[in-house]
Protein backbone atom coordinates (compact mmCIF):
# COMPACT_ATOMS: atom_id res chain seq x y z
CA UNK A 1 0.00 0.00 0.00
CA UNK A 2 1.39 3.39 -0.73
CA UNK A 3 2.08 5.92 1.82
CA UNK A 4 1.17 8.92 1.15
CA UNK A 5 1.71 12.39 3.12
CA UNK A 6 -0.12 15.70 2.05
CA UNK A 7 3.06 17.60 3.70
CA UNK A 8 4.98 16.44 1.35
CA UNK A 9 3.56 18.62 -1.31
CA UNK A 10 1.96 21.06 1.03
CA UNK A 11 5.12 22.26 3.04
CA UNK A 12 7.47 23.18 0.11
CA UNK A 13 4.68 25.69 -1.80
CA UNK A 14 3.98 27.12 1.56
CA UNK A 15 7.62 27.51 2.96
CA UNK A 16 8.43 28.90 -1.22
CA UNK A 17 5.28 31.37 0.08
CA UNK A 18 6.88 32.95 3.23
CA UNK A 19 10.56 32.73 1.61
CA UNK A 20 8.64 34.59 -1.56
CA UNK A 21 6.89 37.47 0.78
CA UNK A 22 9.89 37.78 3.03
CA UNK A 23 12.72 38.00 1.00
CA UNK A 24 12.06 38.29 -2.75
CA UNK A 25 9.61 41.07 -1.65
CA UNK A 26 10.88 42.47 1.82
CA UNK A 27 7.47 42.14 3.35
CA UNK A 28 7.21 41.87 7.21
CA UNK A 29 4.24 38.88 7.54
CA UNK A 30 2.20 40.38 10.41
CA UNK A 31 -0.53 37.31 11.09
CA UNK A 32 -1.55 34.43 9.15
CA UNK A 33 -3.93 31.62 10.35
CA UNK A 34 -4.23 28.00 8.91
CA UNK A 35 -7.19 26.08 9.01
CA UNK A 36 -8.93 22.94 7.63
CA UNK A 37 -12.16 23.48 6.72
CA UNK A 38 -14.86 22.08 4.55
CA UNK A 39 -17.14 25.52 3.37
CA UNK A 40 -19.84 25.39 0.76
CA UNK A 41 -18.40 28.77 -0.17
CA UNK A 42 -14.28 29.65 0.04
CA UNK A 43 -13.80 33.66 -0.38
CA UNK A 44 -11.00 34.65 -2.76
CA UNK A 45 -9.06 37.77 -3.10
CA UNK A 46 -8.67 40.07 -6.25
CA UNK A 47 -6.75 37.59 -8.59
CA UNK A 48 -6.52 33.93 -7.95
CA UNK A 49 -4.77 31.24 -9.83
CA UNK A 50 -6.32 27.55 -9.78
CA UNK A 51 -3.96 25.06 -10.18
CA UNK A 52 -5.37 21.51 -11.20
CA UNK A 53 -2.35 18.94 -9.38
CA UNK A 54 -3.43 15.97 -11.43
CA UNK A 55 -2.12 12.91 -10.88
CA UNK A 56 -3.99 10.39 -8.51
CA UNK A 57 -3.99 12.85 -5.79
CA UNK A 58 -7.05 14.92 -6.90
CA UNK A 59 -6.05 18.12 -5.24
CA UNK A 60 -6.19 21.66 -6.67
CA UNK A 61 -4.38 24.69 -5.32
CA UNK A 62 -5.64 28.30 -5.23
CA UNK A 63 -3.20 30.78 -4.86
CA UNK A 64 -5.31 33.91 -4.01
CA UNK A 65 -4.06 37.69 -3.97
CA UNK A 66 -5.04 41.12 -2.79
CA UNK A 67 -4.79 44.40 -5.10
CA UNK A 68 -2.80 45.74 -2.31
CA UNK A 69 -0.34 42.65 -2.79
CA UNK A 70 -0.18 41.89 -5.85
CA UNK A 71 0.16 45.83 -6.80
CA UNK A 72 2.95 45.95 -5.34
CA UNK A 73 4.94 42.64 -5.80
CA UNK A 74 4.28 43.63 -9.83
CA UNK A 75 5.69 47.09 -8.65
CA UNK A 76 8.77 45.28 -7.67
CA UNK A 77 9.11 42.65 -10.39
CA UNK A 78 10.31 44.66 -13.03
CA UNK A 79 14.00 46.58 -13.02
CA UNK A 80 11.86 49.65 -14.02
CA UNK A 81 9.32 49.99 -11.78
CA UNK A 82 6.18 50.36 -14.19
CA UNK A 83 4.00 53.45 -13.90
CA UNK A 84 0.73 53.39 -11.66
CA UNK A 85 -1.72 53.20 -14.96
CA UNK A 86 0.77 50.54 -16.39
CA UNK A 87 0.68 48.53 -12.69
CA UNK A 88 -3.22 47.20 -13.03
CA UNK A 89 -2.52 45.98 -16.47
CA UNK A 90 0.93 44.10 -15.45
CA UNK A 91 -0.72 42.77 -12.53
CA UNK A 92 -2.75 39.57 -13.54
CA UNK A 93 0.60 38.07 -15.68
CA UNK A 94 2.77 39.04 -12.85
CA UNK A 95 -0.13 36.96 -10.23
CA UNK A 96 0.49 34.35 -13.17
CA UNK A 97 4.24 34.39 -13.06
CA UNK A 98 4.66 34.44 -9.06
CA UNK A 99 2.34 31.03 -8.91
CA UNK A 100 4.35 29.65 -11.35
CA UNK A 101 7.79 30.58 -9.13
CA UNK A 102 5.99 29.84 -6.16
CA UNK A 103 4.96 26.04 -7.40
CA UNK A 104 7.92 25.76 -9.72
CA UNK A 105 10.39 26.73 -6.87
CA UNK A 106 8.51 24.26 -4.32
CA UNK A 107 8.10 21.25 -6.84
CA UNK A 108 11.77 20.75 -6.81
CA UNK A 109 11.30 19.59 -2.95
CA UNK A 110 8.66 17.53 -3.78
CA UNK A 111 8.96 13.22 -4.02
CA UNK A 112 10.15 12.14 -7.10
CA UNK A 113 7.23 9.56 -7.57
CA UNK A 114 5.68 12.37 -9.85
CA UNK A 115 2.30 10.49 -10.74
CA UNK A 116 0.89 11.36 -7.82
CA UNK A 117 1.27 15.34 -7.88
CA UNK A 118 1.60 16.80 -11.39
CA UNK A 119 0.92 20.59 -11.55
CA UNK A 120 -0.43 22.61 -14.61
CA UNK A 121 -0.25 25.90 -15.93
CA UNK A 122 -2.53 28.43 -13.62
CA UNK A 123 -6.07 29.38 -14.69
CA UNK A 124 -6.46 32.92 -13.56
CA UNK A 125 -9.82 34.23 -12.04
CA UNK A 126 -9.75 38.31 -11.38
CA UNK A 127 -12.53 39.70 -9.24
CA UNK A 128 -13.84 36.40 -8.48
CA UNK A 129 -15.47 36.91 -5.17
CA UNK A 130 -15.51 33.13 -3.98
CA UNK A 131 -15.14 29.44 -5.37
CA UNK A 132 -17.97 27.43 -4.68
CA UNK A 133 -17.01 23.93 -3.26
CA UNK A 134 -19.97 21.98 -4.31
CA UNK A 135 -18.69 18.43 -3.33
CA UNK A 136 -17.88 19.78 -0.05
CA UNK A 137 -14.56 18.79 -0.79
CA UNK A 138 -11.79 19.51 2.42
CA UNK A 139 -9.95 22.53 2.33
CA UNK A 140 -6.46 23.48 3.73
CA UNK A 141 -6.28 26.74 4.41
CA UNK A 142 -3.96 29.27 4.87
CA UNK A 143 -4.25 33.19 5.27
CA UNK A 144 -0.93 35.58 4.98
CA UNK A 145 -1.25 39.10 5.79
CA UNK A 146 1.74 41.21 5.25
CA UNK A 147 2.43 44.91 5.45
CA UNK A 148 1.38 45.24 2.07
CA UNK A 149 -1.64 43.39 1.78
CA UNK A 150 -2.63 40.06 1.86
CA UNK A 151 -2.55 36.52 -0.01
CA UNK A 152 -4.69 32.67 0.67
CA UNK A 153 -2.90 29.49 0.23
CA UNK A 154 -5.74 26.83 -0.53
CA UNK A 155 -5.31 23.03 -0.71
CA UNK A 156 -8.54 21.88 -2.12
CA UNK A 157 -8.84 18.19 -1.22
CA UNK A 158 -11.02 15.49 -2.43
CA UNK A 159 -13.34 14.02 0.20
CA UNK A 160 -13.45 10.87 -1.44
CA UNK A 161 -9.65 10.66 -1.47
CA UNK A 162 -8.74 12.01 1.93
CA UNK A 163 -10.53 12.22 5.34
CA UNK A 164 -11.32 15.56 7.46
CA UNK A 165 -7.62 15.77 8.69
CA UNK A 166 -6.38 15.42 5.30
CA UNK A 167 -4.92 11.70 5.91
CA UNK A 168 -5.23 9.96 2.31
CA UNK A 169 -7.43 7.42 2.55
CA UNK A 170 -6.64 5.33 -0.36
CA UNK B 1 30.90 43.35 -26.08
CA UNK B 2 27.28 44.06 -27.23
CA UNK B 3 25.31 41.71 -27.72
CA UNK B 4 22.31 40.84 -29.88
CA UNK B 5 19.61 38.34 -27.70
CA UNK B 6 16.69 36.74 -29.04
CA UNK B 7 14.22 35.94 -26.18
CA UNK B 8 11.96 33.41 -26.24
CA UNK B 9 9.25 33.09 -23.86
CA UNK B 10 5.19 32.71 -24.35
CA UNK B 11 4.70 34.92 -21.62
CA UNK B 12 4.46 38.92 -22.39
CA UNK B 13 5.48 40.05 -19.07
CA UNK B 14 8.82 37.59 -18.85
CA UNK B 15 9.33 39.01 -22.02
CA UNK B 16 9.23 42.78 -20.94
CA UNK B 17 11.40 41.29 -17.45
CA UNK B 18 13.96 40.13 -19.42
CA UNK B 19 14.42 42.71 -21.96
CA UNK B 20 14.35 45.23 -19.62
CA UNK B 21 17.50 43.14 -17.78
CA UNK B 22 19.39 42.92 -21.21
CA UNK B 23 19.14 46.02 -22.25
CA UNK B 24 20.22 47.21 -18.36
CA UNK B 25 23.33 44.87 -19.02
CA UNK B 26 24.09 46.60 -22.30
CA UNK B 27 22.93 44.55 -24.64
CA UNK B 28 19.88 44.36 -27.55
CA UNK B 29 16.93 42.23 -27.54
CA UNK B 30 16.66 42.25 -31.73
CA UNK B 31 13.89 39.71 -31.74
CA UNK B 32 11.78 37.80 -29.55
CA UNK B 33 9.61 34.34 -29.83
CA UNK B 34 6.52 33.63 -28.15
CA UNK B 35 7.12 30.16 -28.98
CA UNK B 36 9.43 27.20 -28.97
CA UNK B 37 8.06 26.68 -32.54
CA UNK B 38 8.65 30.04 -33.70
CA UNK B 39 12.59 30.61 -32.39
CA UNK B 40 13.37 27.41 -34.42
CA UNK B 41 11.47 28.69 -37.49
CA UNK B 42 12.88 32.14 -36.64
CA UNK B 43 16.54 31.48 -35.01
CA UNK B 44 18.05 31.44 -38.69
CA UNK B 45 16.56 34.59 -39.77
CA UNK B 46 18.33 36.52 -37.10
CA UNK B 47 21.36 34.55 -35.79
CA UNK B 48 20.95 35.74 -31.97
CA UNK B 49 24.53 35.84 -29.88
CA UNK B 50 22.87 34.56 -27.31
CA UNK B 51 19.01 33.47 -26.85
CA UNK B 52 17.11 33.25 -23.17
CA UNK B 53 14.79 30.37 -23.60
CA UNK B 54 11.45 29.87 -21.47
CA UNK B 55 11.27 25.83 -20.67
CA UNK B 56 7.39 25.45 -19.91
CA UNK B 57 5.77 26.79 -23.03
CA UNK B 58 2.37 25.39 -24.73
CA UNK B 59 3.68 24.07 -28.06
CA UNK B 60 7.13 23.34 -28.21
CA UNK B 61 8.99 22.92 -24.98
CA UNK B 62 11.91 25.00 -24.89
CA UNK B 63 14.33 21.89 -23.85
CA UNK B 64 13.15 20.29 -27.42
CA UNK B 65 13.67 23.75 -29.03
CA UNK B 66 16.37 24.15 -27.92
CA UNK B 67 17.96 20.59 -29.51
CA UNK B 68 16.17 21.43 -33.27
CA UNK B 69 18.46 24.50 -32.77
CA UNK B 70 21.25 23.10 -31.80
CA UNK B 71 21.05 20.48 -34.68
CA UNK B 72 20.44 23.02 -36.90
CA UNK B 73 23.11 26.01 -35.57
CA UNK B 74 25.57 23.70 -33.42
CA UNK B 75 27.85 27.15 -32.46
CA UNK B 76 24.02 28.75 -31.04
CA UNK B 77 24.04 29.74 -27.47
CA UNK B 78 21.03 28.70 -25.54
CA UNK B 79 20.56 29.75 -22.33
CA UNK B 80 17.66 28.05 -20.44
CA UNK B 81 15.37 30.33 -17.76
CA UNK B 82 12.61 28.24 -15.40
CA UNK B 83 11.01 28.15 -12.26
CA UNK B 84 11.33 24.35 -12.11
CA UNK B 85 14.93 23.39 -9.99
CA UNK B 86 14.06 19.85 -10.59
CA UNK B 87 17.66 18.24 -11.26
CA UNK B 88 16.19 16.04 -14.09
CA UNK B 89 14.87 19.13 -15.81
CA UNK B 90 18.71 20.68 -15.54
CA UNK B 91 20.00 17.54 -16.67
CA UNK B 92 17.74 17.92 -19.99
CA UNK B 93 18.91 21.44 -20.57
CA UNK B 94 22.51 20.39 -20.72
CA UNK B 95 22.33 17.65 -22.68
CA UNK B 96 19.66 19.50 -25.06
CA UNK B 97 23.21 21.71 -25.66
CA UNK B 98 22.21 24.96 -23.29
CA UNK B 99 25.05 26.66 -21.93
CA UNK B 100 23.41 27.75 -18.87
CA UNK B 101 20.28 27.83 -17.01
CA UNK B 102 18.47 30.29 -14.47
CA UNK B 103 16.26 29.68 -11.57
CA UNK B 104 13.35 32.64 -11.83
CA UNK B 105 12.59 34.90 -9.78
CA UNK B 106 15.09 36.26 -12.50
CA UNK B 107 17.36 38.86 -11.14
CA UNK B 108 19.95 40.81 -13.21
CA UNK B 109 22.75 39.68 -11.39
CA UNK B 110 21.99 36.06 -11.80
CA UNK B 111 21.37 36.71 -15.87
CA UNK B 112 24.82 39.08 -15.62
CA UNK B 113 26.48 35.82 -14.41
CA UNK B 114 25.37 33.54 -17.41
CA UNK B 115 25.72 36.33 -20.04
CA UNK B 116 28.92 37.31 -18.97
CA UNK B 117 30.33 33.60 -18.75
CA UNK B 118 29.10 33.18 -22.13
CA UNK B 119 31.02 36.08 -23.48
CA UNK B 120 33.83 35.18 -21.92
CA UNK B 121 34.34 31.39 -22.99
CA UNK B 122 33.04 32.04 -26.42
CA UNK B 123 33.41 35.36 -27.80
CA UNK B 124 36.79 36.50 -25.85
CA UNK B 125 38.80 34.05 -27.71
Amino acid sequence: MQTVHINDYLNPVAERVTSYLKEDLGLDIVDETVDIIIPSMLDVYHVTGIISAGGSLGITIAISFDKELISYATSKFFIKPPNPEEISELSQGVADELINIILGNASSQFPKDTSLFVLTPPTLLVDAKNIINKKHNIVWKRSVVTNKGSMLLLYICDREKFDENLNYKI
Amino acid sequence: MKLKAMVVDDSAIMIKNITQMINELGHEVIHVCRSGQAACQEYGGHMPDIVTMDITMPDMDGIEATKRIIAEYPDAKIVMITSHGQENMVLDAIRAGAKGYILKPLKVDKLKDIVDKVIEKYFNQ
